[in-house]
Parts: C-alpha cells; sequence; structure tokens
C-alpha cells in the first residue's frame, strides 16, 4: 500500500486566523477517508492545499508532487468536486464532454456517456436547464470517467435532497471506486458517508485530532450504558464523554478494552458522530 | 497545442453571443436600412421629391446612365461605404472585447465555476493565453468575415438596384469598388490592431484576474483617478500645464488601445493621415498600417501588455474563489 498524501506541519493563515497549524497525516492508497471536523476547522483549507488551490507552509506531497509547484502534472491524476454548484450555467452537456476530453487524457467518453445514459439529462440541455440533481449527475458522470487516482470532494452532497445524496454515494462505490483509487472526503453529514469509510481523519482548530482506521476506531472506541451504582467505576476510567439517558449514563470510552469495559454495563458500537462530538469537545484523542 | 485549440472553442461557446451574434445583428441591421432606403427610393421617394437617397453612394447613380467620368467617383464612395461599415462591426467588437476582458478572469472566480475549471489539467498559463488569443484574433477574424460578408451582401444589393433599373452592376458597382483591397487590408489590421491592443488586453486581463470584487472598478476608476491626482499635483507645481503623457501613454493606452485604429489618434500621424470625409479608409491605408507597426510605441506598449499578461497568470494561480 502506497500513501498518496504525505502532510507533515502542515499550515495556512489567513491574517490573524490560522486555518491549518502544524497538521500532519497520510492517507494510503485504495483508501476512502473522511475528513470531519466542524466549521471553520481547516477542512477546505486542507483541501485546497492537496490541491494546490492555495499557498501554504510546511510539507505536503500528493503522489508524490507538490501542488505548489505541479499543480498541472498533479491534475492529471486528481480529480475533485467542491461542491456541486460549480459547473457554468451557460455551458452545454455535450460542450462540457468535449472539454473534459480536450483536456484530459484519461477520460473516457464511453464511460462517461454510459453513465448520462441512466439519467435524464440530454446533451443538448444547458447546465442552468438542469435540476439541482441533475448537476449533480453531469458533474459524477465527468468526474467518474477520468481514471484518476485520487478523488477529492469538499461537501459533495451539499444542498441536495435525501435521494440524490444517496445515489450519489452509491455511484462511487459501486461504479467507481476499487482499490487503485484513493477517495478523501469531507462532510458534515457524517452519518451518511459512515457506512462507506475506510479511514476517519478528524481536524480542529487547524490540527489533526485523530487519523485512524475504521478498524481501529472500532477497537478503540467503545460506548457502555451504565446504570447510576457502577458510575464511579466508568469514570475511574477517564471516559471521553458522558451523557444521560433515561436516568442511565452513557459513557464513551477511548482506550479500554471491551473486557475491561463488559462489567460495567451493556457495550455499543459508537457512531462516527457521537466520537465526533465527544473528541471535539475534549480537545482531541489522538 | 490541443488544450489551447480546446480553450479556444470554451471561449467561443461562452461568449458567442458577442463574438459572432453581435456584429451578425450590426450587420442585418444596416443591410436592413439600406435595403429600406431603396424600397423608400423606388416606391415613395421617386413621385413626391426631387433629392436622391445616400446609402454611401447617391443611389440615382446606380438608377440611370452615368457620365464615365463620375465612375472613379462612385468607386470612391463605394469603398467608403465598404470601410464605415467595418469601421462599425470594429466599435461593436471594441465594446465586446472590453467587458469580455473584463469579466474573462472574474465572472468564473464570482460563480465559482473556476473551481470545475481549475479541476482539470489545463494550466494557468494555458488558460490566460486562450483569453489573449481570443480577444487578439478569434474575435476579431470572426468580426472580419462578419464584415467581409456584410460588405458583399452590400455590394450585392446595390447591383441589384442598378440591374433592376437596366444597368450593369459590373460597370458601377464591381468594377469601381475595390472590395479584395480593402478586405486584404481589413485582414492585416487583426494583427497590428491586435499588438497595438496588447497593453489593454493586459491590463484588462490584469484586473479581471486581481480583483475580489468590482473588476471593472479596478479596471477603469484605478488607473483614472491616479490620473485626476497627477493632473492635480502637476497644477500645484507652478501651474503648468497639466501632465497629459500619462493620459495619452498611459490610461490612453490601457483602455484605449482596444479601440480600434486608435493608434491614429494616440500617434503624431497628423501629416500622415488627414481626416476628412474619407475617414474609415484613410485608416486602411497600407503606409499608415505600415508607419503603426514600425513605430517604438507600439513595441513598448506590447512589452508592457505581455508584462501584464504574466501578472495575470500569477494572480491566476492564486487567487481564489471571488464570492
Amino acid at each position: 500500500m502506497s500513501t498518496v498524501i504525505h502532510a507533515r506541519g502542515l499550515s495556512k493563515r489567513y491574517g490573524n486566523s490560522v486555518a491549518l497549524d502544524h497538521a500532519d497525516f497520510e492517507i494510503a492508497s485504495g483508501r476512502i477517508v473522511g475528513l470531519i471536523g466542524p466549521n471553520g476547522a481547516g477542512k477546505t483549507t486542507a483541501l485546497k492545499a492537496i490541491l494546490g488551490l492555495t499557498d501554504f507552509e510546511g510539507e505536503l506531497d500528493v503522489l508524490g508532487l507538490d501542488p505548489r509547484k505541479q499543480r498541472h502534472e498533479l491534475m492529471q491524476q486528481v480529480s475533485f468536486i467542491a461542491d456541486v454548484a460549480v459547473l457554468p450555467r451557460w455551458l452545454r452537456v455535450s460542450e462540457a464532454v468535449d472539454f473534459v476530453e480536450g483536456v484530459h487524457p484519461r477520460f473516457s467518453r464511453k464511460r462517461c456517456q454510459d453513465f448520462l445514459a441512466r439519467t435524464k439529462i440530454k446533451p443538448t440541455m444547458r447546465v442552468r436547464e438542469l435540476s439541482k440533481g441533475m448537476v449533480v449527475q453531469l458533474h459524477l458522470a465527468l468526474v467518474m470517467a477520468i481514471d484518476a487516482k485520487l478523488l477529492v470532494l469538499d461537501e459533495p452532497t451539499l444542498g441536495l435532497d435525501i435521494i440524490y445524496r444517496k445515489e450519489f454515494y452509491q455511484s462511487l462505490l459501486e461504479d467507481y471506486f476499487d482499490h487503485e483509487r484513493t477517495i478523501l472526503v469531507t462532510t458534515h453529514q457524517v452519518e451518511e458517508i459512515e457506512r462507506i469509510l475506510t479511514d476517519l481523519v478528524f481536524i480542529k482548530d487547524g490540527k489533526i485530532t485523530l487519523s485512524a482506521p475504521m478498524e481501529v476506531v472500532g477497537e478503540r472506541f467503545t460506548e457502555v450504558l451504565v446504570a447510576p451504582d457502577r458510575r464511579e467505576q466508568a469514570l475511574a476510567l477517564k471516559p471521553l464523554n458522558e451523557r444521560q439517558v433515561f436516568g442511565k449514563s452513557v459513557f464513551l470510552f477511548d482506550g479500554p478494552t471491551r473486557d475491561q469495559l463488559a462489567p460495567l454495563g451493556e457495550i455499543h458500537k459508537p457512531s462516527v458522530a457521537d466520537i465526533f462530538v465527544a473528541t471535539m469537545k475534549n480537545g482531541g484523542a489522538a | 497545442m490541443n488544450h489551447i485549440k480546446m480553450l479556444l472553442k470554451r471561449e467561443y461557446w461562452e461568449h458567442r453571443g458577442g463574438f459572432l451574434w453581435a456584429p451578425v445583428w450590426t450587420a442585418g441591421f444596416f443591410l436592413v436600412v439600406t435595403l429600406m432606403g431603396w424600397i423608400w427610393a423606388e416606391f415613395i421617394g421617386s413621385g413626391k421629391f426631387n433629392g436622391d437617397v445616400h446609402i454611401g453612394v447617391p443611389l440615382k447613380s446606380l438608377m440611370q446612365k452615368i457620365p464615365a467620368e463620375d465612375i472613379g467617383k462612385l468607386g470612391i464612395g463605394l469603398d467608403i461605404s465598404l470601410a464605415g461599415f467595418w469601421m462599425v462591426i470594429q466599435i461593436v467588437l471594441f465594446f465586446v472585447l472590453f467587458f469580455y476582458l473584463i469579466g474573462a478572469l472574474y465572472d468564473d472566480r464570482k460563480d465559482r465555476s473556476v473551481l470545475f475549471w481549475k479541476s482539470l489539467p489545463v494550466s494557468d498559463l494555458q488558460t490566460v493565453l486562450s483569453k489573449v488569443l481570443t480577444a487578439a484574433f478569434v474575435a476579431p477574424l470572426i468580426a472580419f468575415v462578419v464584415t467581409v460578408a456584410m460588405n458583399l451582401g452590400f455590394l450585392l444589393l446595390l447591383s441589384l438596384v442598378a440591374g433592376v433599373h437596366g444597368i450593369n452592376p459590373l460597370t458601377v458597382v464591381w468594377g469601381p469598388a475595390e472590395p479584395l483591397n480593402l478586405w486584404a487590408k481589413m485582414l492585416v489590421m487583426v494583427p497590428v490592431n491586435a499588438l497595438w491592443a496588447l497593453p489593454a488586453i493586459g491590463w484588462l486581463l490584469l484586473a479581471s484576474s486581481f480583483a475580489r470584487s468590482k473588476p471593472f472598478v479596478w479596471a477603469v476608476l484605478v488607473p483614472v483617478m491616479i490620473g485626476v491626482l497627477i493632473t492635480w499635483v502637476d497644477m500645484f507645481q507652478g501651474f503648468r500645464v497639466p501632465d497629459t503623457w500619462y493620459w495619452t501613454h498611459g490610461v490612453g493606452r490601457i483602455l484605449g488601445s482596444l479601440v480600434p485604429g486608435s493608434w491614429v489618434w494616440a500617434r503624431d500621424m497628423g501629416s500622415l493621415v488627414e481626416f476628412n470625409d474619407q475617414g474609415p479608409v484613410e485608416l486602411l491605408r497600407w503606409d499608415v498600417i505600415g508607419h503603426t507597426l514600425v513605430s517604438l510605441e507600439l513595441w513598448i506598449g506590447a512589452v508592457a501588455g505581455i508584462a501584464m499578461i504574466a501578472g495575470a497568470v500569477y494572480y491566476r494561480r492564486w487567487r481564489e474563489v471571488a464570492d
């Protein structure tokens, strides 16, 4: 498994505010990585740095290239969708296909047309005539027809209704992803991607607070439903978070094994959203 | 190279309205007016008054036999019409290009579609070059083709007028007029104008790539305000005549060079070009074109233009979306 992205001490400030503060992370090939963080945590800045859209300090290597100096070469192997509403409204569908085919050496017109054939999109339509869901389908068809090594998605389903959101991720998984490719995705809606992720990266105030494969996350984090009489015992194991449900305490632990926790009460697998909220509150779980 | 071809197509797709349809509609409008003038002269005007309808040439001279010595005059009149149509299209082209360039590196940052364009393996240099080539060559060449078509339409219409009145159009229209000669000059004017316009192309693209908002203000108001300031300061220094160098060679070049034939005004060509009723034909003279091409001003401006284009490439690379 080779490394696709390697970042050391990645920093970026806008005036007085720090968007990235010595962030370190590695992303291996063949993974689907969720970059999760609250608004303003530095997610988009990190993606922009990876795509060579913004300057930064520190060390960053994407597919062996420096995004600052080799953006043009990088873009032959990287695709990205920076939220869906970015296709120009005057563009015709056929022109979009012609253009991408004309400038991208790894674009397959046939693949793109196969995807489009499954939709109601006609080649003569302009983007402005398409519904928001259709624009997403078009953008996806264009991007999925590119044989890229890394696909970066920044809030790809923002503002879409639930049907298109589901379809979006389903297409990605079924028709696009394979173990040669890497997908890096940011989103607010953790719940909707947690099942497809292989790796999780949490970012807070420009710092990486967690970076681990899902299997490791599953082992590390455990949720236990504890009756009031065992509460002291639970607190002794230093839980990350406590919340009350029907008079019982739900504790989230980072570290203790299931064997250690089983005597305390009923054990659950926490959702990514729960882990996210707990680690954000506590300033880090790395 | 393939990329550039694709990028030029992209510019054409986006701006078909300005590059193709604006000159086509303008040409169509003038041809229709010409046709209306003839119809009026033919059916309504003829019985009612004794005057004549001029559409470049007096219509009457196409409707009746004229003395051989007047044929020469007719030729000059026809050439003025043909060159006048060229001028009209060039003025339309100026407005189209001015607003095209101001928006060229800004509009897609405004509507965020720059994020789509930048997701493709096209370098910023290629992108900016495609816009320069579009403004310098693609749009002017389309305008040239439309002008030729319009000229042909005009001459055919006049031939029809003559033919209807039993006059041989070869002797009164196609003989005296010199469309081929004029078209050759119009075509040569494309690269000459492009070279002359480089500082304007460069400046407008620089403003377009640099502005976080309101590129028009950056492009137009900023240089004008600086000029007002310079003039004002100059007036304090011993009440000299305000310095016009900045206006002629600064503001004039970065905003005005797109105006077709503006080099005639900017340069001291008073001795060469005399403006009379032949206006546009005077612009289309080989010696005037040649004189401009060897002028230092044209080449200094071109170098400044290229420097500003390089600046536009830099800002295209690093400026983020403008929303």
